[in-house]
């Protein structure tokens, strides 16, 4: 009785000695600044994509043909109208649901997918291993695009085909990355050592190994859920993304192709969501990467 | 003569597969058909230099690599590859880099309680916390270094948390793969004298694999010196080190420094320093 509840008082004691040295010791400032400044401008898009409803003036799929291309500070709509007449703030607002929704998806599918193929793959090795690194291979080499249009004929356009597509594609970057990190992983002395324990290896791989090599897929996917925004909006542009009239910044971008030079407000403020989301995400992936290499 | 706890018969190691291009240039023979025993209770140490085989057979005993021919037997009964739980439980394991062999994100309590907790050798959480501190009372670590985590400790105070995780599941053999050889000199003498006394107390039978003939003197009863897979020698380690018949154990006792012998009532906190220092080096 006596040994574990004094157990238990240094126990407390020691936890609060460690959270106050992590604080003060553990992470560079810089990773902080930017984990926060990173997490603002997502966690702010987030909010305004969710109370879309709410924080529209308008809603974003009515035409208005007489007030087409009003420059933004017209009476009622902040940030101007498109060709027929829509509200640009709503549709962004809007667009910011499609987008971050897919972004989210098709970051997160292909990272569980991957780092669960990659993570076995590298520690069982033998014909396990190269039958995933060939498919792996095969896959790097396939072109995204083609691959794509095939998809949009069999499923038709839509937010699900793009994340199945994404994820068809992406998940062999994390698959080769957690394979890598597990066959350096797996002949450390601590894996072996928990062997030896007789643990399982389920346990293994969960518990000690995946542990100690999360923080590096983790972070790639916050560089590349960017990417897959970027992504969006080329698809958006090339007439495969979200199908009409739900409005996302690339088909927003698209649209605005013949009145570039001179309506620039159709353009530019689409533009700059996608900027915010990807200078968002890179702060976050930049600030997790400082802050786990740090440990 | 009792009967051995652990037999090797014939144990051979291969690694790679010899096929396609250079044929059997290809392959790499580790150990090239080894034979020994180890009787309960006594400290046996095989050395050898650096590729002479004994760690690939250290690995075949803890059951981390399988033998390409040979058997190993274990209190009578042949281990396969496929242990079973009580197999894998009686033999443990110490490992050479105690900055290596601990997971860096677990602390040491709860790697330690799940170990017990996997093989059932407490009822409760609160019972294997409390079996947790009582290993690390075992081993000379304060109790405080369960909410730690390795990065806390210094080489030497890692190499007993390693020590404490090895002994968690009550085992009847531990293997030692060079476990002073990444240790300052100091300190090896404290982790050496812990393991003579945890043998001595707890009827450990060790198997103790080391390039250091010195260190093998202060610890061990028997010795079998390997050199490029083979046995080239092997008796009491006052026989062989005294009137070695092999030249090789000549040569290696040439470059093996003196040491005192152990004074099993020596106080072991003197390597409690700030593993700092072994950065600055």
């Amino acid at each position: 009785m006596s040994v574990s509840s004094s157990l238990s008082r240094t126990r407390v004691a020691s936890w609060y000695e460690r959270r106050s040295k992590r604080l003060r010791r553990r992470s560079p400032r810089g990773a902080d600044a930017s984990l926060a400044i990173g997490l603002v401008i997502i966690g702010a898009m987030m909010l305004a994509a969710l109370f879309a409803g709410v924080l529209s003036p308008a809603d974003p799929t009515r035409q208005d043909i007489p007030n087409a291309l009003a420059p933004p500070g017209t009476d009622g709509h902040l940030l101007g109208t498109d060709a027929l007449g829509r509200d640009i703030l709503s549709r962004l607002l809007y667009a910011a649901r499609t987008d971050l929704f897919v972004a989210v998806g098709a970051v997160l599918l292909p990272l569980v997918i991957g780092v669960a193929i990659g993570t076995i793959a590298g520690y069982r090795g033998g014909i396990v291993d190269r039958v995933v690194t060939g498919v792996v291979n095969v896959v790097f080499a396939f072109p995204v695009l083609v691959l794509l249009i095939a998809l949009v004929f069999i499923l038709g356009p839509g937010i699900p085909t793009i994340i199945v597509a994404v994820t068809l594609v992406s998940w062999v970057s994390y698959a080769r990355l957690a394979r890598d990190l597990v066959r350096r992983e797996r002949s450390l002395d601590y894996v072996l050592a928990a062997r030896v324990s007789g643990l399982p290896t389920w346990r293994i791989l969960g518990r000690h190994i995946l542990r100690n090599i999360i923080a590096q897929p983790v972070t790639f996917a916050m560089s590349d859920a960017v990417a897959i925004i970027l992504f969006i909006t080329a698809l958006g542009f090339l007439g495969l993304g979200v199908p009409p009239p739900a409005p996302d910044w690339g088909t927003m971008i698209a649209d605005a192709q013949p009145y570039f030079t001179t309506h620039w407000w159709l353009a530019v403020f689409p533009g700059l969501a996608i900027c915010a989301a990807g200078l968002g995400l890179s702060l976050i992936a930049d600030g997790l990467s400082q802050k786990w290499n740090a440990q | 003569m009792t009967e051995p706890l652990l037999e090797v018969r014939d144990l051979a190691v291969t690694f790679g597969s010899g096929r396609g291009w250079g044929g059997d240039r290809g392959r790499i023979h580790a150990v090239r058909g080894i034979d020994f025993s180890v009787r309960p209770g006594e400290a046996f140490a095989l050395v050898g230099e650096s590729g002479s085989g004994k760690s690939t057979t250290a690995k075949c005993v803890a059951g981390l690599q399988k033998p390409t021919r040979g058997s190993i037997s274990f209190a009578g009964s042949p281990l396969d590859p496929a242990r079973n739980r009580e197999q894998r439980r009686a033999i443990q394991m110490v490992f050479q880099d105690p900055y290596s062999s601990l997971n860096p994100r677990m602390t040491i309590g709860a790697a330690l309680v799940e170990i017990l907790r996997v093989h059932r050798l407490a009822g409760s959480r609160a019972a294997a916390v409390k079996r947790a501190a009582e290993l690390l009372d075992l081993v000379g670590m304060p109790r405080s270094a369960l909410d730690q985590r390795p990065r806390a400790f210094s080489g030497g105070q890692r190499q007993r948390l390693g020590v404490a995780r090895a002994l968690a599941v009550n085992p009847s053999l531990l293997v030692a793969d060079e476990p002073v050889s990444a240790l300052d000199v100091s300190i090896q003498a404290s982790v050496l004298l812990l393991l003579k006394r945890l043998q001595r107390d707890l009827g450990l039978t060790m198997l103790f694999i080391s390039h250091d003939l010195a260190v093998v003197r202060q610890l061990c009863d028997r010795v079998a010196v390997m050199a490029d897979g083979r046995i080239v020698e092997e008796g009491a380690v006052g026989r062989v080190l005294s009137e070695p018949s092999a030249d090789f154990t000549r040569t290696l006792l040439a470059a093996a420094t003196d040491l005192p012998p152990l004074d099993l009532d020596l106080d072991l906190d003197q390597d409690h320093r700030s593993p700092k220092r072994r950065s600055t080096r």
